[in-house]
C-alpha cells in the first residue's frame, strides 16, 4: 500500500501540489482527475521518484518496480517500436512477446520495426503504452494514456490495458469519466493549489 | 521513392551543379590572375599546379611524405577524440573533474600553436611533433562539444530510463550515444581541420624528415610556388577526405546519420506542472 502524507510540491515559488494525503491500494486502479494545473502529473512524478516532495512524505514505494506511460511519450525516436519496448524489459523476454503485445493494441506489423519517429501520434501512443505494461512493474503510472487514439482502435487498447493492470498498483491520470468507469477505478480528484482549502474531500480513504 | 524525396534529390543535384560551376569560375579567375601577373615566383595558375601534381603523385617520395604526415595527424586526432570524450564524460559526471579539467582545457585552447611547437621541440624530437600538436589543437574543441552534447541530453529520456531502471550499458547505447553523437560529429568536423592546419604548420617549423611540411619548406626555400600550391592542394584534399571518413564512421557507428533526437517542450519537463 502506498500512502501520501500531507505531500506538497513546489516548483520555485509555485505550488503544484498542496498538502495531499491519500492511500493507493496495492492492487487496483486509482484515477487521478481534475482540471489542468491541479497537479495530476506532479503526483505521478512524485510516485515515480522523479521529484521529491517539498514537504510531507510518501511511504510504501521502497523496492517497487515502476513503469510509466508518459503524457509526452518519451520514446527513443531512432529506435523501432519493438526496440523501444525491449529497452525496458529483461533480455529473457523474447521479441515475439513484444510483437504480440503490439498486435493486441492494434499496431500494424509494418510499424513494428521502423523508427518510431516515422509513426503517427496514435501509433506512438500505443508503443508507449505497451512499453509501460509489457513488463511486470508493481507500480504503473499512466498519464493520459489514451489521448489521440482513434475511436475504432480505442476499445482494443482499453481492453488490453485492463487485462495487463491486474494485480498492480495503477495510477491513471485522466480527464475522461468513461475511463474511470471502465477500469472500475477509485477516483482521486485534485484541485489547483490556489483553488481553496485542501482537500476538497477526505482523500485519505481514496476519495470514497 | 516519395515525391518529397525526389524533390530533395533534385535540389541537392542542382546545388552540386551550382557549386561545380562556381569552382570552375574561380579556377578561371585564378588562371587569368596568374596570366596577368606573369611571374611564376609570385603566382602560378591552376594548370601549372595540376601539371606539377601529375609529376609529384607517381613518385615514392610523395607517397612516403603523405603517409608519414597522415599517420601523425590522424593518430593525434584519434587520441584527441578518445581523450576528449573521456574528459567530457568525467566532467559531466563530476563537478570536481570539471573544476580540475576546465582550466587546463581553457589554457590549451588559448595558447598559440607556435608556443606548443617550440615546447614540443624542446621536450622531444620533431618526429612526434605533428602528432602532439594535432592532439593539442583538436582536444579542446572535442572536449567542449562533447561536454555540451552530454549536458544537452533530453532530461525526459533520462527520466524515462530511470523510471524503468534501464541498465546503464543499454541506456548509454540507446539514450546517451544517439543524443551526443551529433555533437561529436560537429566537434570532429572542426577538430580535423584544426589538426591538419596546426599539424602542417608544426611540420614546416620542426621539419621532421620526409613529411609534407618538409616538402613545403623546401618548396619555399627554392621559391617553387607551383610546388607550394601543389602540396597545399594535397593537404586540402587529405583534410577533406579525413573529415569524410571520420563523419561516415561516426554515422555508421550511430546507425542513424547523426540525426539529433527530436526535442519537444512539454508540461512534463522537470519542474513542469500538470
Amino acid at each position: 500500500m502506498i500512502a501520501l502524507h500531507d505531500v506538497t510540491v513546489r516548483y520555485g515559488g509555485r505550488t503544484a501540489l498542496a498538502g495531499l494525503s491519500a492511500v493507493l491500494p496495492r492492487s487496483g486502479v486509482t484515477a487521478v482527475t481534475g482540471p489542468n494545473g491541479a497537479g495530476k502529473t506532479t503526483l505521478g512524478r512524485v510516485l515515480l521518484g522523479l521529484v521529491p516532495p517539498s514537504s510531507g512524505r510518501v511511504t510504501g514505494l521502497d523496492g517497487l518496480r515502476r513503469a510509466a506511460a508518459f503524457q509526452d511519450l518519451r520514446l527513443c525516436e531512432h529506435l523501432s517500436a519493438v526496440a523501444n519496448v525491449r529497452l525496458v524489459l529483461p533480455r529473457s523476454v523474447r521479441a515475439v512477446a513484444v510483437t504480440d503485445a503490439l498486435d493486441c493494441v492494434g499496431l500494424d506489423g509494418r510499424a513494428w520495426h521502423v523508427p518510431v519517429r516515422t509513426l503517427s501520434g496514435g501509433q506512438r501512443r500505443r508503443v508507449a503504452l505497451v512499453r509501460a505494461l509489457a513488463g511486470d512493474a508493481d507500480l504503473v503510472v499512466l498519464d493520459e494514456p489514451f489521448t489521440g487514439l482513434d475511436a475504432a482502435g480505442r476499445d482494443a487498447v482499453l481492453a488490453w490495458t485492463r487485462e495487463r493492470l491486474e494485480g498492480r498498483t495503477v495510477v491513471l491520470v485522466t480527464h475522461d469519466p468513461g475511463d474511470v468507469a471502465f477500469f472500475a477505478a477509485t477516483e482521486l480528484p485534485l484541485v489547483p493549489a490556489d483553488a481553496g482549502p485542501w482537500p476538497p474531500q477526505n482523500a485519505l480513504d481514496g476519495g470514497r | 521513392m516519395t515525391g518529397r524525396q525526389v524533390r530533395g534529390r533534385r535540389r541537392a543535384t542542382t546545388q552540386r551543379a551550382r557549386v561545380a560551376v562556381a569552382v570552375v569560375g574561380w579556377l578561371v579567375v585564378w588562371q587569368l590572375a596568374a596570366a596577368a601577373v606573369d611571374q611564376h615566383v609570385l603566382l602560378v595558375g591552376p594548370w601549372d599546379v595540376a601539371v606539377r601534381l601529375t609529376e609529384l603523385v607517381p613518385t615514392s617520395a610523395f607517397w612516403a611524405a603523405v603517409t608519414r604526415t597522415l599517420v601523425s595527424i590522424a593518430a593525434g586526432f584519434v587520441l584527441a577524440v578518445v581523450v576528449g570524450v573521456a574528459l567530457a564524460a568525467a566532467c559531466a559526471a563530476s563537478r570536481w573533474a570539471d573544476a580540475v579539467v576546465a582550466p587546463v582545457v581553457v589554457t590549451v585552447r588559448a595558447t598559440p600553436v607556435v608556443s606548443f611547437i617550440i615546447l614540443v621541440l624542446v621536450w622531444t624530437d620533431a618526429s612526434r611533433l605533428a602528432l602532439v600538436v594535432a592532439f593539442l589543437m583538436a582536444l579542446p574543441v572535442l572536449h567542449a562539444t562533447v561536454l555540451e552534447g552530454i549536458r544537452a541530453r533530453d532530461v525526459r529520456l533520462l527520466e524515462m530510463a530511470r523510471v524503468f531502471a534501464v541498465p546503464w550499458p543499454r541506456r548509454v547505447t540507446a539514450v546517451d550515444v544517439p543524443q551526443v553523437l551529433p555533437f561529436l560529429v560537429a566537434g570532429c568536423r572542426t577538430g580535423v581541420g584544426l589538426a591538419w592546419k596546426a599539424g602542417i604548420a608544426a611540420e614546416v617549423i620542426g621539419l621532421p624528415a620526409g613529411t609534407i611540411g618538409e616538402q613545403l619548406y623546401q618548396a619555399r626555400m627554392f621559391l617553387a610556388t607551383a610546388d607550394v600550391l601543389a602540396w597545399t592542394v594535397v593537404v586540402v584534399v587529405l583534410a577533406a577526405l579525413t573529415e569524410r571518413v571520420v563523419v561516415a564512421a561516426l554515422d555508421r557507428a550511430g546507425g542513424r546519420g547523426g540525426e539529433p533526437v527530436r526535442r519537444r517542450p512539454s508540461g512534463l519537463e522537470a519542474g513542469g506542472v500538470a
